[in-house]
């Protein structure tokens, strides 16, 4: 782009030269037709580059997720989902039991399946074991539940 | 009886009161531990380099670092803003105001100068020596004309390529945002866009816009030199070539950004308030607080969202503001000394001057569109998956 510029001032300055070091006559007519057609050339030049720049502007630049971040919180909302599970099992009168959440691969947060731990639980028998599951199927969204250490 | 009883309703209420307001305290302090915790992990070394390469007047403007800047917005405590951007633009205005009429100024004289010896040229045997008065006096103004244009356009670039360093650190944060909140769909559609805006559109102003404004104000200088060089058409063709690339490029963008943005925003909407729903149905009374444990953490990464959001927005203004205050008051002040030296001087200085202020227009114009355009990706991305969440 510079140096295209500088031609141009350049082709500029050699017509502003040309009128006036050439002689009245026909020799100026001729001499400014080929001055106008070296003019055209020079401002014809660079048209092939921008035209190649139009196919190069596409950019490489692409917008990613930090996964490290996204692996940070949905830990977080796991914790707090199992913590609201208990809570849940608790206002049932289930107390003592324990939550582990697993959540499904991927970019989105989405339990899947739960695991409950009652074997701590005093009032879990093993028929309870249908309404321990259904509470946190119902808290949680997921799809499935395992009840683990229930009493007889 | 009737005492005793209305003395222990009133205490029953007074309890209920407390338990409620020490709940809302409690779940108070743990979305702002949730803020805390979520900004601890999300890496803003790319944004925080970008403010970092601010000066200082900017950086106060915008309240300080870019975390702090958040923080006090999620606590109501900034100081930044509007206000403060319009002060340092206002301030900035004034010297450059100061700078350009030296140069008209400068111009002015020169005009002035050629005029006198345009009157005494008519003592001169020849021709061709008022010619070369004429070359000279219009090469002195084409020089100052030109330097203080070339400085613009260093700014334009600059600015240009600043928000093409904000935009891509940005992106990837507001896309994890979007993502972390649920807004799946939202962040499939908007991902595409905003590379789109980083990588194509911002390359197309830098370049193609941007150097097609310096060739034609160039061209338009040196165009005026000789009547017998005639130039006008060729600076007229290459500045409606840029104005052309620009409304193209950013009526595309802005169609794509606006539909992605809303349709991805309805989908994920759906599908939040579908979970929420679900948690809440199951346990009537104590649903709302129960199923506050998804709330706070998203709530969290929903409220730094939208706070960086706001922080960026303000950013862009800030970068862009002073830019194009120094094009508009470098394109008056040559259309005032246009005005001013075409009842006396060679119509090729007012030709020169007119043609110059009317180019810088497009550079103005590109950066405005660039700015624009990030500003609304950006609240697009801002506005979207807050409604299933809060």
């Amino acid at each position: 782009m510079a140096e295209w510029l500088m031609s141009v001032v350049g082709i500029v300055a050699a017509g502003v030269l040309l009128e006036i070091i050439l002689p009245p006559g026909d020799t100026a007519k001729y001499a400014k037709g080929a001055y106008a057609l070296i003019v055209v050339l020079v401002l014809a030049s660079p048209i092939a580059n921008v035209l190649s720049q139009f196919r190069t502007v596409e950019g490489d630049a692409t917008a990613v997720v930090d996964d490290s971040f996204l692996s940070e919180v949905y830990d977080r909302i796991e914790e707090s989902d199992e913590e609201r599970a208990e809570t849940a099992l608790s206002a049932a009168g289930f107390d003592g039991c324990k939550v582990n959440i697993f959540a499904a691969a991927g970019k989105t947060y989405r339990p899947q399946r739960a695991n409950v731990d009652v074997s701590d639980c005093k009032s879990a028998s093993d028929g309870d074991k249908d309404e321990i599951a259904e509470i946190v199927k119902k808290c949680l969204g997921c799809e499935e539940v395992k009840i683990y250490g229930q009493r007889e | 009886m009737k005492r005793g009883i209305l003395v222990l309703l009133l205490i029953i209420v007074a309890l209920l009161s407390a338990g409620v307001c020490s709940a809302e305290e409690s779940v108070e302090e743990e979305l702002s531990q949730n803020v805390e915790q979520t900004l601890d992990d999300l890496d803003l070394s790319q944004l925080e380099r970008w403010f970092d390469s601010l000066d200082e007047e900017t950086k106060a403007a915008l309240g300080g670092d870019l975390k702090s800047a958040i923080e006090a917005l999620l606590d109501g405590s900034y100081d930044g803003g509007a206000d403060k951007i319009l002060g340092l633009t206002a301030d900035f205005a004034l010297g450059s105001v100061t700078d350009m009429l030296a140069v008209c100024v400068t111009v002015f004289a020169i005009a002035l100068l050629y005029s006198v010896l345009a009157g005494m040229s008519s003592s001169f045997l020849k021709k061709q020596t008022s010619e070369l008065i004429a070359f000279v006096c219009f090469a002195a103004a084409a020089t100052v004309v030109l330097v203080r244009v070339g400085a613009v356009a260093k700014r334009a670039f600059d600015c240009a390529n600043s928000l093409n360093s904000l935009m891509q650190g940005a992106f990837p944060i507001v896309l994890t945002l979007l993502t972390a909140t649920g807004g799946t769909a939202t962040a499939s559609a908007m991902a595409p866009v905003m590379s789109l805006l980083s990588g194509a559109v911002s390359s197309a102003v830098t370049a193609i816009v941007l150097p097609l404004f310096v060739a034609a104000t160039a061209i338009g200088v040196v165009g005026n030199i000789s009547p017998s060089v005639k130039l006008d058409k060729f600076r007229s063709f290459l500045s409606s070539a840029a104005k052309t690339v620009l409304a193209a490029v950013f009526g595309l963008f802005v169609t794509l950004v606006t539909i992605g943005g809303i349709s991805g925003s309805i989908a994920d909407s759906v599908s939040i308030k579908a979970a929420k729903f679900a948690v809440q149905s199951y346990l009537p009374l104590l649903g709302g607080y129960l199923s506050d444990g998804l709330d706070l953490v998203l709530a969290s990464v929903v409220l730094i969202k939208n706070s960086l959001g706001a922080v960026l927005a303000l950013s862009v203004v800030a970068a862009v503001a002073v830019p194009v205050v120094e094009l508009a008051v470098t394109s008056l002040g040559l259309k005032l000394v246009a005005g001013l030296v075409e009842p006396f001087s060679d119509s090729r200085f007012s030709a020169m001057l007119s043609a110059t202020a009317k180019n810088i227009s497009v550079a103005a114009e590109a950066l405005i569109a660039l700015g624009a355009a990030f500003v609304i990706a950006m609240m697009c991305a801002v506005a979207s998956c807050n409604a299933g969440v809060i």
